[in-house]
């Protein structure tokens, strides 16, 4: 697994086309995990001109033209009941979870066109050829905060930042053909 | 099986493409329909409950809530009551603004219904995606349509979903000419888009079904309403908002967590139809014309005509937004200062579904006493159940049981029903020994 601050894997089989790097989410709550997570990413993949990076509050703004003109896409979004907090976890399309684990496929129906029906839609369309993956970040359990009115909104920690880093080097660099990896469960300590 | 003599069950135990979750049960004996009920068993929100306690900001915050479709509606009818208590009148800058926001929305609303939920209902596909194979560029321009209201929406609210831009007395913040001017550009691109799709909507087969219904809409004196005017109907009603309850009345059916309403004691229509059909004097003439061209007459009693009149309103939205935001200035004051004050106030905008009511009595303090909230959705349930019973009767009874279950599905998405926003009301009652 890369580590922070390496910039580029020199591999030669680096996907050709423009790649498109999405948060899905919220300004709060644990919905607000996918935009965290590109916020990060953001500033780490600063010195990359092969990347636009946006975070988006529903699927279907995945059609605007800035995004629809990607060659690829990797959406993160807050995902829960997959495993400890900070777990990721990488799907294809029509790997999704049938239940809502992402947050995206649970909080906006917007009539019907989720995250898994925008998805089909732009796999019909032809959109992004290079290929659609989608990342999942576990949330943090709930808490009420009228349990707990001080606790702080949800944050990545630097281990999920650098293990964030990684996996998307993996899909940016890797082989296009390639799944950015399956899986990577959070360590001790993580949030 | 003779449609005289059929007797059985037909239930649809969820509703596809609709917001929220719903479902139709049937009950034909003797090749009649003994009964018919568009069940609604969303949990109620309790929306209305929630309010009291909060101030003005809180409740146009809280309202846009209700719906990820239609929050400015929520907002535009909220905003427009409390102003009315606290004494506060928008300056011409701000109606129109807010008048241009809600355009984003019709056009995002409308462009969804149409490509994605009922289009692939006249054409004979089991999804959008389905659809969309065979109709790609028509799928795309509806995509483009959508995210051009979604633009709009951002630019006004922040964010396209629940945006946060509104204000009592305005705006928090006035957007950037260059903002309008590049979203301009891309609005004269969509209107040509916006014609083009009239025309299409124009040429679906869509099924022939004339009913006597009532058609209840705004009016205003001058504009296709959007942001205020006078309750109208196709048979005479002329009523201020504030008059509401005199002629509406709102009750609870067994069957659904929503409420059903009538006018005078019968089941009417609110929405895109029934703004179209008592306001076609509004439209610009070269739309006008331009129906008269396709062969579609309105006003119509083809609730299928539906279709054609949300293509006619992203028309309508789109020149809207194009003529308001023609040499576009940000205001110095993007809001006027609004004092607290206590009363009684009402709202009622044109939402993409129909007519959404509003009162608020707040305290001396502009804090909420009691709210009521009376949603598009929950307007049309009792119309769509007669529909329902007219429709399915006329494609015949003897039909097998699943060319009914499709038909009954499309006659509801064609109203575009957002169970969400009915289902916010509880009536309550505890009995105590």
């Amino acid at each position: 697994m890369t580590e922070p601050g390496v910039t580029r894997e020199e591999s030669g089989e680096r996907p050709a086309g423009r790649a498109h790097l999405v948060g899905l989410g919220s300004p709060h709550g644990g919905d607000r995990l996918g935009w965290l997570a590109v916020e990060a990413l953001r500033e780490a993949l600063a010195g990359r001109d092969d990347i636009n990076i946006d975070c988006l509050a529903q699927p279907v703004d995945l059609f605007l033209p800035r995004v629809a003109s990607s060659e690829r896409v990797l959406l993160i979004d807050a995902m829960r009941g997959r495993g400890p907090p900070g777990t990721l976890e990488a799907f294809a399309p029509g790997e999704l979870p049938e239940t809502a684990a992402l947050a995206c496929l649970s909080s906006l129906s917007s009539h019907g066109l989720d995250l898994a029906g925008t998805l089909a839609l732009a796999e019909t369309l032809g959109l992004f050829p290079g290929g659609i993956r989608i990342l999942g970040i576990e949330m943090p359990a709930e808490i009420p905060k009228e349990a707990d009115p001080e606790m702080p909104e949800p944050c990545l920690n630097e281990a999920t930042r650098r293990r964030l880093h990684a996996a998307v080097l993996g899909w940016l660099d890797g082989d296009a053909h390639r799944d950015i990896g399956p899986r990577w469960p959070a360590g001790p300590g993580v949030p | 099986m003779s449609h005289t003599t059929r007797t059985g069950e037909i239930h649809v135990p969820i509703l596809a493409r609709v917001e929220g979750e719903g479902a139709l049960e049937l009950r034909i004996a003797a090749g009649r329909i003994e009964e018919l009920k568009l069940r609604i068993f969303e949990p109620p929100r309790l929306f209305e409950k929630l309010l009291e306690g909060r101030g003005p900001q809180d409740v146009i915050d809280s309202v846009a809530r209700i719906c990820g479709i239609c929050p400015v509606a929520y907002q535009l009818s909220a905003v427009a009551a409390i102003e009315s208590i606290l004494g506060v009148t928008p300056t011409p800058w701000v109606e129109a603004m807010r008048r241009v926001m809600y355009c984003g929305e019709w056009l995002q609303s409308h462009s969804l219904h149409i490509h994605l939920l009922a289009a692939p209902d006249f054409l004979g596909y089991e999804s959008a995606p389905a659809m969309a194979r065979t109709y790609p560029d028509e799928v795309r321009r509806g995509l483009r349509l959508q995210g051009l209201g979604n633009e709009i929406l951002r630019t006004f609210g922040g964010r396209s979903v629940h945006p946060v831009g509104v204000c009592p007395g305005g705006f928090f913040h006035a957007p950037e000419a260059a903002t309008i001017e590049a979203l301009r550009e891309h609005l004269a691109e969509g209107l040509e888009e916006a014609r083009a799709l009239i025309a299409w909507t124009a040429g679906l087969p869509l099924p022939e079904d004339d009913q006597d219904f009532v058609s209840v809409s705004l009016r205003h004196p001058r504009d296709y309403p959007i942001t205020a005017g006078r309750i109208v109907s196709d048979r005479g009603l002329d009523l201020d908002p504030a008059d509401f309850a005199q002629r509406f009345r709102e009750f609870q059916v067994p069957h659904s967590t929503a409420l059903h309403a009538r006018l005078d004691g019968h089941p009417y229509l609110v929405g895109p139809l029934a703004r179209l059909n008592n306001n076609l004097d509004r439209l610009p003439a070269e739309l006008r014309e331009l129906l008269k061209e396709l062969g579609i007459h309105f006003p119509s009693c083809n609730m299928f005509h539906s279709i054609v009149a949300r293509a006619v309103e992203i028309h309508v939205a789109i020149s809207e937004a194009l003529r308001l935001t023609e040499g576009y200035a940000p205001a110095a004051e993007p809001r006027v200062e609004a004092p607290a004050r206590g009363g009684v106030g009402f709202g009622c905008t044109e939402a993409p579904r129909g007519i959404l009511w509003h009162r608020y009595a707040l305290d001396d303090e502009a804090r909420v006493l009691e709210a009521r909230i009376v949603p598009p959705t929950s307007q049309n349930q009792a119309r769509m159940e007669e529909d329902l019973v007219a429709s399915l009767t006329r494609v015949g009874l003897d039909r097998d049981d699943d060319a009914l279950r499709l038909h009954g599905e499309m006659v509801i998405r064609n109203y575009d029903p957002c169970i969400s926003c009915a289902t916010h009301f509880l009536d309550f009652h505890v009995l105590r020994k």
